[in-house]
């Protein structure tokens, strides 16, 4: 590598200090270090002492030459150079953007000490598996306590729902406030401004706060030692952290210390309450925990969960139960992990390899334009090739010559996409629902990357002109023999083909997201989602909640409303029973808790029995959804009791089974509808968290207000938040969303620089059959069968291009679908549809093209000779 | 040859070089600066600095004999030239003259900050 850059002169001396430099690196750092180090002088000495003095010297007029020659030619056709840059700069472009996006992506907690994992749970159930996040709070510090190399843990429960804060007699809402153990902080990052993280969670009943919680409360004053008030009691400010970065998996704006509540003290080994992050020591492998779990588990989990289900732990585990407790590192949690309880919605890591292959499809078609054009050109340009070799060109320098100019259209793009770049960024930040800046574009990594995509572009797309041309024979060339060239013609056909098979297959994609969207959205749930208002913190009625209720229902405009524990997309609490008189396996479903006006205000259907009713002592009533009967197996299941043990610990709970409803959609559409039992607010989980409100669609506004203010007469000091449920569920699906929109813009781009090609290749096919086009005209040829003529061949290369893309897709799509449990099928329709787009898009920019060359005055083309 | 005055840098090599009196080449040279000043020099910026004052002549240069821990290389030995000696004086008179026209309780505090 020196040898070949190096001066001769100052050679020997280089290489003579770098050999003794490396021999001392090998002594003091070890091999690999040297080596390192020994590369990155040598790409240190690239300098112009060292340079081999004859390449720049000699060949300097020569190349300034090049470049005026390459200018020249490049004016001289405008058109041709404005269709190559404005389709090259947009391919950088996207490039350029989707580098951003997934540099964004990538770099999701990269702030965090390494070593640290969080811990995740793949929970099995006889009939079937479920991954969380949360997990028995006693593992975490077992865990430091058995296993050296575990140096640290610090449990975190995740906000469930709004907490009302109060300081002095002010109210906020707070989506987000975590408990956490006293040791978080040293095992995921934290910046504090005030207080010590090491003792600020010590002691009950202390909370710190993010600055902007600190200055929306107490705007300016010291918040330490202040005291806010929740449902849960007082808490005592004692430190302040620094926002948390918007790039991390983790958010949370209120911390407070967990032990405060005494349920966290008890032991628990088998019900899932908080998170667990875990700092192992330096260079362990997370594989060693992985292993050592199954037998930890059975350790300490084995007499609760005989207690809890009656069997033992063995005869649980060969039922088909399972705990496997996996390490994620904390750096890979946005893009690798999608469990249930996750923070913040996270991103995916097909997204980005989704993305990057967009990416460089998207420059793949604006390098091919560039080639293909620069081909088509190759027939005009052979004279002038002729010519120069026969005033004594060598063939290095008409390669040269080449380079040059395909290397100051790359140039020439690089700063239009540079420029775009800087323009679009805002947007696309926007449609990514990303916070994302140039920043990167500005690192020197970045730079040399882009630098040296640039030169690498410009010598592809230079490369086949350059050679091919360069080595026609002046003679023949001269005669015009050269008019075709077969394989130029070939490798044209097969870069359109190409090209249009990627466009087809970027518009059957971006079909098939939104088909799938709107089926998302559009399924029926098994529940009335229109018109349905979700007022949330209604635990906070109290007492009142009945009163609420019926002031509510006193309006013409509310049809229904019914207290709930849960709204799709919360986490839905385990609850696992006993059959009585069943030699059935105790068994794990989900909970909710519902008041008796839930079910007719969402409009679910009862299968079986009766719902909740208040005519009847409904506390230890339940009821259960199809799939949690068809799974207990119960042929006639009214009236049969089945056993619960609370996950928190005590006695056994007894219910009977009064009714079965239809199955709904309680989670969204990406998980299958899991077992399902339904207790009655009076009985023993008596939360009602939340009041689904069915009201009239005319004046919807004034119905949302007259609500609130009925709420704010009742209970002045808490905040009324309302949402619509259908929005809410729409929510949901906002990764597909973005994804989606993201899709189509590139998308439409990837077509437009499609197109920008074929525009400027049928300008030239059209443009060298001038005289056939006179000729046939002068036959009696009408405009139309001109154009017919033309559009032929383009219309033959686009068939072609549907049938590479279509298998390609539809196993691209098929394996995107299987992401969903309720997924859509791929129908022809959609590939029809795209292959027809694409034709008519091609047409529109061929047929302009033809229908310019069809209508020209025959006398005129026929007339140059 | 671009102008005669000489940058700081260039002013720490050819002090270096005279200091380390025939046993100055490259390798030498970065590692003398390393151990005496607090800023590191790369070995590339140091062989740059040496060819150029070689150039200008401030230095001269032979090569010196192969050895075997220099995988057979010969090594550059570079000198200061009388010309060198001038213009590394002539900074130190320089510098003595506005030393001196500082302001002597200035001039303390300076030297304490030294």
């Amino acid at each position: 590598m020196l040898r070949w850059y190096c001066n001769a002169a100052v050679l020997e001396e280089i290489e003579g200090d770098l050999y003794e430099a490396y021999l001392e690196d090998c002594e003091s750092h070890g091999i690999n270090i040297a080596r390192r180090r020994y590369t990155w002088r040598v790409i240190q000495f690239i300098k112009p002492f060292t340079l081999k003095r004859d390449i720049h010297s000699k060949n300097f007029p020569m190349v300034k030459n090049y470049i005026i020659i390459a200018y020249r030619s490049l004016i001289k056709k405008m058109g041709y150079t404005l269709v190559n840059v404005f389709g090259l700069s947009i391919g950088l472009a996207c490039c350029m953007m989707i580098l951003i996006y997934v540099d964004h992506e990538t770099s999701y907690d990269d702030f965090q000490s390494e070593d640290v994992y969080r811990v995740a749970l793949n929970r099995k159930y006889p009939d079937r598996e479920v991954n969380y996040t949360v997990m028995p709070h006693s593992i975490p510090p077992q865990l430091v306590e058995d296993f050296p190399y575990v140096v640290q843990q610090g449990r975190l429960v995740p906000p469930f729902g709004n907490t009302t804060v109060r300081y002095e007699d002010q109210f906020y809402d707070e989506p987000y406030f975590a408990m956490a153990d006293s040791t978080f902080f040293e095992v995921v990052r934290f910046d504090f401004t005030m207080g010590d993280p090491q003792t600020a969670l010590r002691d009950n009943n202390t909370v710190v706060i993010s600055e902007s919680i600190a200055k929306k409360y107490f705007k300016g004053a010291d918040p330490m030692g202040k005291t806010l008030t929740t449902n849960n009691g007082n808490w005592t400010v004692t430190g302040v952290f620094a926002d948390y970065p918007e790039k991390s998996h983790f958010r949370a704006d209120l911390i407070g210390a967990m032990q405060t509540f005494p349920f966290f003290n008890t032991p628990t080994w088998a019900s899932f309450s908080s998170m667990a992050y875990i700092k192992l020591q330096p260079g362990t492998d997370p594989k060693l925990l992985e292993a050592a779990f199954p037998a930890f588990v059975r350790q300490y989990a084995a007499g609760q969960i005989q207690q809890m289900t009656g069997q033992t732990y063995d005869e649980y585990i060969a039922a088909g139960n399972g705990y496997h407790y996996t390490l994620q590192p904390i750096s890979d949690i946005h893009l690798h992990s999608n469990l249930e309880g996750e923070l913040k919605p996270n991103g995916s890591i097909s997204y980005v390899y989704i993305f990057i292959s967009i990416a460089i499809f998207i420059l793949l078609i604006a390098c091919i334009n560039f080639m293909n054009l620069s081909t088509a050109r190759s027939t005009e340009r052979a004279k002038e090739v002729g010519v120069r070799k026969v005033l004594g060109s060598l063939k290095s320098q008409l390669v040269a010559q080449f380079l040059t100019e395909s290397m100051l259209l790359s140039l020439a793009s690089f700063v239009v996409a540079t420029l775009l770049v800087v323009l679009a960024v805002p947007t696309f930040a926007a449609l990514a629902d990303r916070q994302l800046t140039i920043t990167l574009l500005t690192q020197p990594l970045a730079m040399l990357a882009m630098c040296t995509l640039v030169i690498m572009i410009g010598l592809l797309a230079g490369l086949y002109p350059a050679f091919v041309l360069s080595a026609y024979q002046p003679v023949q060339v001269l005669k015009g023999k050269m008019q075709t060239s077969k394989l130029g013609v070939v490798l044209r056909n097969g870069l359109v083909v190409f090209q249009f098979a990627i466009s087809i297959g970027l518009i059957a994609s971006t079909i098939i997201i939104f088909d799938q969207m709107n089926f998302m959205i559009d399924k029926e749930l098994g529940y009335d989602k229109e018109h349905v208002i979700v007022i949330e913190g209604t635990n906070n009625l109290e007492d009142k909640a009945e009163v609420y209720r019926q002031q509510l229902l006193r309006q013409t405009e509310i049809i229904n409303a019914g207290f709930t524990s849960n709204i799709p997309g919360n986490i839905f609490a385990g609850f696992s029973v006993n059959v009585q008189g069943s030699t059935k396996d105790a068994f794990v479903g989900r909970q909710m808790t519902i008041d008796e006006h839930y079910i007719p205000t969402l409009g679910i259907r009862m299968r079986e029995g009766r719902q909740f009713d208040n005519q009847f002592n409904d506390t230890l009533s339940i009821l259960l959804n199809h799939t949690a009967s068809t799974v207990l197996g119960l042929d006639d299941p009214i009236g049969k009791k089945i056993t619960n043990v609370p996950n928190a610990g005590g006695e056994p709970l007894v219910f009977t089974i009064r009714g079965i409803v239809d199955d709904f959609h309680f989670q969204p559409l990406h998980r299958e509808i899991e077992p399902l039992f339904i207790t009655h607010v009076d009985g023993p989980f008596p939360f009602h968290n939340f009041m689904m409100v069915k009201v009239s669609p005319s004046n919807v506004g004034s119905t949302l207000s007259s609500m609130e203010s009925t709420w704010a007469n009742l209970v002045p000091n808490s905040p009324f938040k309302a949402s619509f449920l259908d929005q809410d569920l729409e929510a949901f699906y906002n990764t597909e969303r973005t994804s989606g929109k993201l899709f189509t813009a590139f998308t439409s781009l990837a077509i437009v620089i499609a197109c920008i090609g074929l525009f400027g290749l049928a300008a030239y096919t059209t443009g060298q059959k001038t005289k056939e086009i006179g000729v046939r005209k002068v036959m009696g040829a009408t405009v139309p069968s001109i154009i017919f003529l033309l559009s032929k061949e383009f219309t033959k290369l686009i068939l072609i291009s549907l049938v590479v893309a279509v298998p390609i897709t539809w196993y691209g799509m098929s394996n995107w679908l299987d992401d969903f449990a309720y997924r859509i099928d791929i129908s022809p329709m959609t590939f029809f549809f795209s292959g027809l787009g694409a034709m008519l898009i091609g047409w529109i920019t061929v047929s302009f093209q033809s229908f310019k060359a069809a209508i020209v005055n025959p006398v005129k083309s026929l007339r140059s000779e | 040859m671009k102008g005669s005055k000489l940058g700081e840098f260039e002013e720490l090599i050819l002090l270096t070089v005279g200091i380390l009196r025939g046993e100055a080449y490259g390798l030498a040279v970065q590692k003398h600066m390393n151990a005496s000043s607090a800023r590191k020099v790369n070995l590339s910026a140091v062989h740059a600095s040496l060819n150029r004052l070689d150039d200008k002549g401030y230095l001269r240069s032979m090569l010196g004999a192969p050895s075997q821990n220099r995988g057979g290389k010969r090594k550059r030995l570079y000198e200061l030239t009388p010309y060198g000696v001038k213009a590394l004086a002539e900074m130190k008179k320089l510098r003595d003259d506005l030393w001196s026209q500082l302001s002597s309780d200035l001039r303390n505090q300076y030297a304490a900050l030294l």
